[in-house]
């Protein structure tokens, strides 16, 4: 269970991260691609 | 204060490398100047092969005085030291010699708008010759004091010593390569010069890059060092020198990546911004810091001429955060969980390549290569998480993982991988492929190249567990 648990922290803490990052990246160079 | 030289072989340690490694980083640029046709960087250029030159005579001197004190060590090769004192007059004299011919060129083109075409290609052409003496005489360096650690047998089940080898040259890239892109870089900003800038971010990309192959040759000759204990060789030193060197590997990281989504932005909004250039110089000035305390940990190990009376040693084999990150990723409740998030990255990394480099084979034709650009992120947000996974990982069982036969080939074709990556973000040709064209011949050669080499990592790592000698 313990694992389990550190696997889902884990994970939604570093991909989650790094999906927010890739949101803001992508919204500052929106404008300028249309 | 205890990185200032305090003795001509500390001095010549240090100063050397710059006009050897360092070479290679000011041709890089130099080559881009050119290929660029950018006359602000193709002047700084010339200044620093001049101020090479002028490294010449330090250099030269800090050998002569290091000789002697060479000559009380025991392991030490006094004919390799002879020979390397003979190429290294030559060397000298290429570096003086085209270091002086690129001043006469800058001097020359002071009230011109342009440098003589002739006189660029002279100093490339000089600059090359220097590079091939210096690459002999910096090999022969080398080993002098390494010569008993590198001819070493390798014992059964033992990691061989040509990592320590590979180790020992590898390693002046990232930092002597980081100290001439931090010039450029500077220089960049100051004169507001985006084709330099944007020349600097690429070298940060690159020994960002480097510092991966760097940390794992490290970590293969430690243990091609102290398995069997070699004399004089001490764990507590090396220990100490790991420490710095995780935070090194972090560090170029770090720079590397705020310096490629920099670049990967100038694609859209055709100019920088200047918050993230700050963060990059911030970044990269920490960086060097540690990179620095990270080398003089490193010379300690088989340098004892560098000693000093206030250097304080490590004595303790246990002490470190690295001896302490070995043993809590080994307990499985962290091992699992960054094995999975690598798993991740690793996804990522492939669906990105897959699709860019199908784009530029020519599938998905109604799409333009703009487009697919767009989704380099993802790929590079991969290669992240797995260098941070990766060598974590790496750090449970090192001595294993660096004795598989398949580590090799991902950790060979990982930078290769990672660089080619760069030619998508930065070519222009690329850039202007629409909907419905075919990218250049050029184009598809690296894709190619990118994915084999990606292929090969993910492939190289799945087979850790299975492949064993």
């Amino acid at each position: 269970m313990h694992v389990f648990l550190m696997v889902v922290a884990v994970s939604a803490c570093v991909v989650g991260g790094a999906f927010t990052a890739m949101f803001f990246l992508n919204r500052s160079v929106d404008e300028a691609d249309r | 204060m205890h990185l200032i030289p305090e003795s001509w072989s500390h001095f010549h340690l240090l100063v050397s490398v710059f006009p050897s490694v360092g070479l290679i980083f000011a041709l890089g640029f130099y080559i881009a100047a050119l290929a660029t046709d950018n006359e602000t960087l193709k002047r700084a250029c010339l200044f620093v092969f001049g101020c090479l030159g002028v490294l010449a005579l330090p250099t030269y001197l800090s050998g002569h005085g290091a000789l002697p004190q060479l000559a009380d060590r025991p392991f030490t090769s006094q004919e390799q030291a002879h020979a390397h004192y003979l190429w290294s007059l030559a060397a000298i004299a290429a570096v003086v010699l085209s270091g002086l011919t690129a001043w006469v060129a800058l001097w020359r083109g002071q009230q011109r708008p342009k440098v003589s075409a002739a006189a660029l290609k002279a100093v490339l052409g000089l600059e090359a010759i220097t590079l091939v003496l210096m690459g002999a005489a910096a090999w022969i360096g080398w080993d002098i004091n390494h010569h008993r650690e590198f001819s070493l047998p390798t014992p059964d089940m033992g990691t061989p010593t040509v990592w320590a080898h590979i180790h020992v040259i590898l390693n002046h890239f990232p930092t002597v390569g980081f100290v001439f892109t931090l010039f450029f870089f500077c220089f960049g900003l100051i004169r507001r010069n985006e084709g330099m800038t944007r020349a600097a971010l690429t070298a940060f990309v690159i020994c960002g890059i480097l510092g991966a192959p760097t940390y794992v040759t490290g970590a293969a000759a430690m243990f091609s060092l102290t398995q069997p204990p070699l004399t004089g060789i001490s764990q507590a030193a090396i220990n100490a020198h790991r420490d710095w060197a995780l935070i090194s590997l972090f560090g170029l990281g770090a720079t590397g990546a705020v310096a490629w989504i920099e670049l990967w932005r100038y694609r859209y909004l055709r100019r920088f911004s200047r918050f993230s250039l700050n963060v990059v110089l911030v970044l990269a000035i920490v960086t060097l810091a540690v990179m620095a305390e990270t080398g003089h940990r490193g010379g300690q190990i088989n340098h004892p001429e560098i000693h000093v009376a206030g250097d304080v040693l490590r004595t303790d084999p246990t002490l470190g955060w690295s001896t302490v990150i070995e043993q809590l990723i080994n307990n499985v409740i962290w091992f699992v969980p960054w094995q999975t998030v690598h798993f991740f990255g690793y996804t990522l990394v492939f669906a990105t390549v897959l699709v860019v480099c199908l784009r530029i084979l020519g599938l998905f034709k109604s799409i333009p290569f703009s487009a697919v650009h767009r989704l380099l992120p993802l790929g590079v947000f991969g290669v992240i998480m797995n260098v941070f996974t990766g060598m974590l990982m790496l750090m449970a069982d090192t001595g294993r993982y660096v004795n598989e036969p398949s580590f090799w080939p991902k950790m060979f074709f990982l930078p290769i991988g990672a660089t080619a990556v760069l030619y998508f973000s930065l070519s222009e040709d690329l850039w202007k492929v629409k909907a419905g064209d075919d990218a250049t011949a050029g184009a598809k050669a690296v894709a190619v190249l990118v994915f084999a080499s990606w292929v090969i990592v993910i492939m190289g790592g799945r087979l850790l567990p299975y492949l064993t000698l």
